[in-house]
């Protein structure tokens, strides 16, 4: 019982925890991790991959871009030079200098090349001999000299030279192109064209990177030479302030990271150096665009995640349902079985392993219940048998030895005298103590006898032998229980007397058959002997006067050998029709059976 | 079962309450959240282009190429664009007119095709956006504040007309060695453009002397040729007026008629019969026109778009002409040419 106290307890503990709501929590958390984890990993990856892959991607992709730019521009520049130097192998031209009909060649080259708007054949002096424009009518006077200019002096070092980018009304690009005017070995003049850039912006607008991303030119000296859209190359911007155009210029190892354009936009760069003029295309990305995918992973590994939110709330709450409401029942029918309710049973029907437990915990149950009850049939038992003996009657099925049936049994009746007087005299405690003190000894000596107690009465006690369980000599056992009793209820008496108690013992022994069997109700057991036999002992203790044992003479047939009596003479007793021979036991011979039996 | 599923739901759910639900409510807001390219797609309102045209509206058709730049660069009639098209019906008091009523109209841009026009629609209103192509300085004009940046409302492409004034009269004299006079018809209604001043310094530096003939309507050619006859003139220079420019197939009739070469600034001259002309390749300056348009119409301001200049020039040359007025052109001059009629 103490145990099922502890178990009470803690369900009761228990029952005072949110424990079903952090299970949920918990597997909330379980799921959200497994879930979220396995989602910002993959996403994290895929994150990690596509950056890497924007950043080395733009720059391999725009970088060929912008060589293939440079390129183009680099042949534009390129022709337009090839062609001056073929015009000078003219044989208008004498190995001592110009000569007017060169003026043919320089036409010709206006109607070849669209981008040159004017250009001048200058002589070794530096003066210019014959100037042609598409826009300006030239005449003699309009002649200058050039002998001071870049173009000049470096075209008539034997190199081409490709000038500053320049601004016509402040809008148009211009830059200068000059070569040399050579004979032989030796420099007779110079052809200087003025090129219109604008050309080089028909191979800049034809680049796109991606879907905004462009393309653009600049010179040496960061001037914007060609842009698509061409209002920032006539705007005639410098851009020598951007990183990427110090490092273009400077044709630096790639790749490089994000650079910040003219519009303050965040770009990725890469570029080609254009050799022969110093120049440098540079393709621009913004990152906005490049990391669209990025952000639609981005996006999705997100929703990815709230998808994964919900799943685990939907599963928490799923193991919710099926876990937390079977835990609610058992912790109730705990709580219900542990106040007592042995009949309740808890009613689980998952089909898993919280079913097997419940039915486990329905069987214990039961199985309590039964235990219970046995426990509780012992203890009847006990009242009239000894421990042992009503073990033995509860395993061996109670019903067989104690249903109704007749036996020969040996009865002893005893009770103390001048007990009703004492009682109704004296302070119920003091009469309680006696009391005790009395059966202490009485029940001792049942037991050690394995008496059947048929009933206690006040100070009256009926006990029996050889029923429920046969023993083989009734009368004896009878007749030296009787006598130690004598002995010790003796002692008893002597203390009390002291006490200033008057109380006397009687005992009564008798055989016979008798009708034996339970009476009563199922909870109230009773074990009763019924007949003659009885009632002659209970006669028998009436007529002992104090510290006498009455028995009869069947009796004494069983004891002679070793018992002493003394003969009372015929009784007339009352309910018996006949006179009893009665005999009081002296005492017996002192064997070694009686050691034997109070062993026992 | 049911109570016992509800007892629990609350159980399960109890803790949740105080401390999830705010997280919860974020988890929902951020699924809510608007995609923001929608908000883009909201302004679908087709933009409004009004056009002032010299000619008759009917004669604007799908081979103009302003509207051909302007599907080049994506954009379908009717769908991203709507046309409002005003004419000035070839009369240059018809330019304000049209001009008013174009500017009274909820417009995103106005194009023209000639300075004069584009003067018209700048007196009429300096918030709606202009493009144009520019016969002469838009800067000395006071349209814009410079080529770079024109700052006003009005932009577009700039076709050098006045200063090619001094290079048409040169290779007229090419053509012409012995050239002392030319004969100049000039519509004094653009006399603000410098045309005429430019024709008399060109023709000082060349020494040539030069005679202005002012033709205000197509009638006063006759007399002006008549003029001409009598003073024994060498060759006509035609300056650029709109109302010029419809009447080259009878200044062409006329010049032939009178045995006189004539240099002007547009090779449809040339194709009905004039000796020369000496221009910048039109069609360019009309194609690029849509290019403004785009721009403003995606939100740029008039005043920061650059006005160009052209980069293609076309000398074209009548040899019938020639051979029939007994010229003997020089081969630099041939070799110059883009385009010969023969």
């Amino acid at each position: 019982m103490s145990e099922s106290d502890n178990s009470i307890d803690f369900v009761d503990k228990a029952s005072m925890r949110p424990s079903s709501g952090r299970l949920v929590r918990r597997t909330f958390v379980i799921a959200l991790v497994l879930v979220s984890s396995g989602l910002l990993a993959g996403g994290a990856f895929e994150l990690y991959k596509k950056y890497l892959e924007s950043v080395e991607s733009n720059w391999i992709l725009q970088r060929e871009m912008a060589q293939g730019a440079s390129f183009k521009i680099q042949q534009f520049v390129q022709e337009i030079e090839k062609t001056m130097l073929a015009s000078t192998q003219s044989p208008d031209i004498l190995s001592d200098g110009l000569t007017d009909a060169f003026e043919f060649q320089l036409i010709k080259l206006l109607k070849i090349i669209p981008a040159i708007s004017a250009i001048a054949a200058v002589d070794a002096k530096g003066n210019e001999r014959i100037k042609v424009s598409r826009l300006e009518m030239v005449r003699p006077e309009d002649l200058k000299a050039r002998s001071t200019d870049q173009a000049f002096l470096r075209a008539s070092k034997d190199a081409t030279y490709v000038g500053p980018v320049y601004f016509v009304h402040e809008s148009e690009p211009y830059a200068q192109i000059a070569v040399p005017i050579k004979r032989f070995t030796k420099v007779v003049g110079v052809l200087i064209a003025e090129v219109n850039l604008k050309h080089i912006w028909k191979v800049i607008s034809e680049i796109r990177a991606g879907e905004t991303g462009y393309a653009y030119v600049v010179s040496r000296d960061g001037n914007l030479v060609a842009h698509p859209d061409i209002s920032m190359v006539l705007k005639g911007r410098n851009l020598n302030n951007l990183d990427q155009v110090q490092a273009a210029l400077a044709d630096a190892p790639g790749p490089l990271a994000v650079q910040t354009n003219f519009a303050g936009q965040a770009v990725f760069v890469a570029y080609s150096l254009i050799p022969a003029l110093g120049w440098a295309v540079l393709v621009e990305r913004p990152t906005d665009e490049a990391y669209a995918p990025l952000y639609s992973s981005l996006l999705r590994t997100g929703v990815l995640l709230l998808i994964g939110v919900g799943m685990a709330v939907l599963a928490s709450l799923l193991i919710g349902l099926r876990v937390v409401g079977p835990l609610h029942a058992l912790r109730q029918g705990a709580t219900r079985i542990g106040a007592g309710e042995l009949d309740y049973r808890i009613n689980i029907k998952t089909g898993d392993e919280l079913e097997v437990l419940a039915d486990e915990f329905n069987h214990m149950t039961a199985k309590l219940k039964e235990s219970y009850a046995v426990n509780e049939r012992v203890s009847q038992l006990k009242r009239f048998f000894s421990p042992n003996l009503a073990e033995l009657i509860v395993s061996s099925g109670e019903e067989k030895l104690t249903e109704s049936h007749r036996q020969e049994i040996t009865v002893v009746f005893c009770d103390l005298r001048n007990f009703t007087a004492f009682s109704s005299a004296s302070e119920p405690e003091v009469v309680m103590k006696v009391l005790q003190e009395y059966y202490q000894v009485i029940c001792s000596l049942l037991l050690s006898f394995e008496a059947t107690i048929e009933h206690f009465a006040g100070d009256g006690l009926m006990a029996f032998f050889n029923d429920p369980l046969p023993c083989p000599d009734p009368e004896a056992r009878a007749v030296r229980m009787a006598v130690i009793m004598q002995q010790d209820v003796g002692k008893l008496i002597d203390d009390w007397r002291e006490r200033g108690i008057d109380l006397g013992f009687g005992i009564g022994i008798s055989s016979g058959y008798a009708t034996l069997g339970h009476i009563g109700s199922e909870e109230q057991f009773h074990y009763a002997a019924i007949g003659n036999v009885a009632n002659l002992a209970s006669r028998l203790c009436d007529e002992a006067r104090s510290g006498q044992t009455l028995i009869t003479e069947e009796i004494y047939a069983k004891v002679e050998e070793f018992a002493e009596v003394e003969s009372i003479g015929e009784l007339t007793l009352k309910g018996f029709p006949k006179p009893v021979k009665v005999l009081q036991l002296i005492g017996i011979e002192n064997d070694n059976s009686i050691s034997s039996n109070l062993s026992v | 079962m049911a109570k016992h599923r509800n007892a629990l739901s609350q159980l399960a759910w109890a803790p949740w309450k105080s401390k999830y639900r705010s997280c919860c409510l974020a988890c929902a807001l951020v699924l809510s959240l608007p995609v923001p390219a929608l908000a883009q797609s909201l302004n679908t309102q087709t933009p409004l282009i009004g056009l002032l045209a010299w000619s008759p509206c009917e004669a604007l058709n799908d081979d103009n190429l302003f509207l051909v730049g302007l599907r080049d660069l994506g954009y379908k009639p009717g769908e991203d664009f709507k046309i409002e098209c005003r004419s000035a019906g070839r009369q240059e008091n018809g330019l304000s007119v049209a001009a008013a009523e174009l500017a009274g109209l909820d417009l995103d841009v106005i194009v023209s095709f000639s300075e004069p026009v584009a003067r018209a629609i700048y007196k009429a209103t300096n918030k709606i956006p202009i493009v144009s192509i520019f016969s002469g300085d838009p800067v000395a004009s006071g349209m814009a504040r410079s080529l770079s940046q024109p700052g006003g409302n009005v932009t577009g492409v700039s076709y050098y007309a006045t200063e090619l004034t001094g290079k048409r009269l040169d290779l007229l004299n090419e053509a012409m060695p012995q050239l002392t006079t030319v004969d100049v018809l000039a519509n004094p209604t653009v006399s603000y453009l410098p045309f005429e001043e430019d024709t008399k310094q060109a023709a000082d530096k060349l020494g040539l002397a030069v005679r202005i003939h002012n033709i205000r309507k197509p009638s006063d050619l006759d007399s002006a040729f008549s003029t001409m006859r009598a003073n024994n003139a060498q060759a006509v220079f035609v300056l650029p007026d709109l109302m010029l420019a419809s009447e080259a197939p009878r200044i062409a009739t006329l010049a032939l008629e009178h045995k006189l070469p004539t240099m002007a600034w547009g090779s449809w001259y040339v194709d009905v019969g004039c000796l020369m002309a000496y221009s910048t390749w039109y069609p360019d300056h009309d194609y690029r026109l849509a290019y403004y348009v785009d721009r403003i119409l995606k939100g740029a301001r008039p005043g920061d778009l650059p006005i160009e200049q052209p980069t293609k020039y076309i000398l074209s040359i009548n040899l019938k002409t020639a051979a029939t007025l007994g010229l003997d052109l020089p081969q630099t001059l041939l070799l110059s040419a883009d385009n010969f009629i023969e």
